[in-house]
């Protein structure tokens, strides 16, 4: 009796864990299509943000570069601009040969994401604008050969707050004075 | 047989999830925000980081562009936005036509910065010191408008312009309802009056160690205003809460953004949701035409629970107000801004 029922049995068997099997294959595909469309979605959604920090920058240099050609030469403007936590306004002069590859052969502004200064071991500070400007940042050909950036130190750039910062642009003829008042 | 039915129940749907896979696949791919709108832009990103665990709400940015209004006779705007595009808004050439114009600007800009903001009502910015750099205590804003009146705009014209009275008179676009009402979801359609004996700055302990906040008091014209939501965790929502109520059963909310020692602002109070929704109003005289627009606009302030993703409600005020466009008022109320410039 057992003998005769045996066969159909294991047949049965076969087939339902070979069906529990496709099943399972099935959910297996089916969730990780499910997880692949999550994580693009979610990248997706934060690559659209991702960027808006050099976006600002790039808006806060075309608003300084338009206040800048709105004066006439001769003139001083103080001018409230938002700040952009984690980078420093900088510029270079037309015959400075440490400017960064960026700003070709011409005098230029930039804004740029990073450390400006690195300080060494004995207390030394190395200067690290063109580098970094040349790493991350924007910059733009200025209308005039000669850029002086005042800063609070040494090596001259101006750190841009997270809130507001009030710069003054003296305009005269053959050069732009930027400086952060305090 | 078996084999044939399992294979021909199984195919469709491996099928279905492939089309479907490219279908959503698609979307996504052809999903960006470049067609959206600013404010959609911004109303989107607001959901978003309220919606996110603290932890993730720093990789969240708020996606607000700061509106550049422009009201002008005939002038180029380029005194204030050289360099920037901002809105034009011509002003009409009779005197009550601008005033109303000027007034209906920035009483629209007051409310659309509330509403864009969520009412106050939700949770910006997070609870702990995080990538955010928010800490307890310390506000964080949003510029949500720059407001600038041309030089073309008399000092005369602009003392006629009364906000509040505009806001309590005249109704919302499309709506039915006054400024104030729809400020404070119906809760008010009035300005209460209150003890000026009892004025004090309700939110001045909003930040540890700074008693009161200090706005420049310079009579030089100042014709740009920035419309700035603000939001801050003062150690206990309850004192500022009680601070706020008990002062002669009214409350001297904008006397937080107005220059110290300016007098009578009345204030309405109105409860929502366990939280408190107040119109803050100021008649300021004495500091020169700037100072008496910036008196005329409304403050509106949220102190009460936020609604937030997680279990726990936290506590919080928010405000937006009608602040001098210049780094030491800006800067003395907003150590940290965020949005887009």
């Amino acid at each position: 009796m057992s003998a005769d029922t045996g066969e159909p049995m294991k047949e049965i068997n076969r087939m339902n864990s070979k069906a529990e099997l496709i099943d399972n294959v099935l959910g297996l595909i089916i969730a990780a299509i499910g997880l692949g469309l999550f994580f693009l979605a979610v990248g997706k959604f934060i690559g659209n943000f991702a960027d808006q920090d050099l976006k600002n920058a790039k808006n806060i240099l075309d608003s300084i570069e338009g206040k800048i050609d709105n004066l006439n030469d001769g003139e001083v403007g103080r001018f409230p601009i938002k700040g952009l936590d984690g980078w420093f306004f900088a510029g270079w002069s037309k015959d400075d040969a440490n400017k960064p590859e960026r700003c070709f052969l011409d005098s230029c502004l930039c804004i740029c994401k990073g450390e400006p200064v690195r300080g060494g071991y004995a207390g030394e500070r190395f200067d690290e604008r063109r580098d970094v400007c040349q790493k991350e940042g924007i910059c733009r050909k200025a209308s005039k050969d000669n850029v002086t950036i005042i800063g609070v130190e040494a090596i001259s750039y101006i750190k841009m707050p997270e809130n507001i910062a009030e710069l003054e642009i003296n305009k005269t003829k053959f050069e732009f004075i930027i400086k952060k008042n305090e | 047989m078996r084999k044939r039915g399992v294979e021909a129940y199984f195919l469709p749907i491996i099928l279905l999830a492939i089309v479907g896979f490219f279908i959503v696949l698609y979307f996504l791919t052809s999903f960006d925000l470049i067609g959206y709108s600013e404010d959609e832009v911004c109303k989107l990103s607001i959901l978003s980081r309220a919606t996110s665990p603290d932890a993730a709400k720093g990789i969240v940015p708020i996606q607000c562009t700061t509106k550049k209004l422009c009201l002008t006779k005939d002038g180029d705007c380029r005194k204030n936005f050289a360099g920037e595009k901002p809105e034009v808004v011509k002003l009409s050439s009779d005197e009550n036509g601008a005033i109303e114009q000027i007034e209906k600007a920035s009483a629209d800009a007051i409310l659309d910065c509330w509403k864009m903001m969520g009412e106050g009502k939700l949770d910006l910015f997070g609870g702990l010191k995080s990538e955010l750099g928010w800490e307890q205590g310390k506000p964080a804003c949003v510029i949500c408008s720059r407001i600038a009146i041309d030089d073309s705009v008399g000092v005369e014209t602009l003392n006629k312009t009364n906000i509040n009275e505009y806001m309590r008179a005249n109704n919302v676009e499309g709506l039915g309802i006054n400024y104030i009402s729809a400020l404070t979801e119906g809760g008010a359609v009035s300005y209460a009056k209150t003890n000026p004996v009892e004025q004090k700055n309700a939110f001045e302990k909003f930040e540890k160690g700074k008693s009161k906040i200090e706005l420049s008091t310079s009579k030089e014209p100042n014709r740009e205003m920035a419309i700035v939501f603000m939001q801050f965790k003062p150690a206990s929502v309850g004192d500022v809460l009680n601070n706020m109520i008990g002062i002669g059963g009214t409350i001297a909310g904008a006397t937080f953004l107005s220059p110290i020692g300016a007098l009578a602002r009345p204030i309405v109070a109105n409860p929502i949701g366990g939280g408190l929704a107040i119109i803050g109003v100021g008649t300021i005289a004495g500091y020169g035409m700037y100072n008496a627009y910036q008196g005329q606009l409304t403050a509106v302030n949220y102190c009460g629970n936020f609604t937030t993703s997680g279990k726990d409600s936290i506590g919080g005020c928010s405000m937006v107000q009608g602040i001098n466009y210049n780094v030491r008022d800006i800067n003395e109320i907003c150590p940290q801004i965020q949005g887009n410039p």
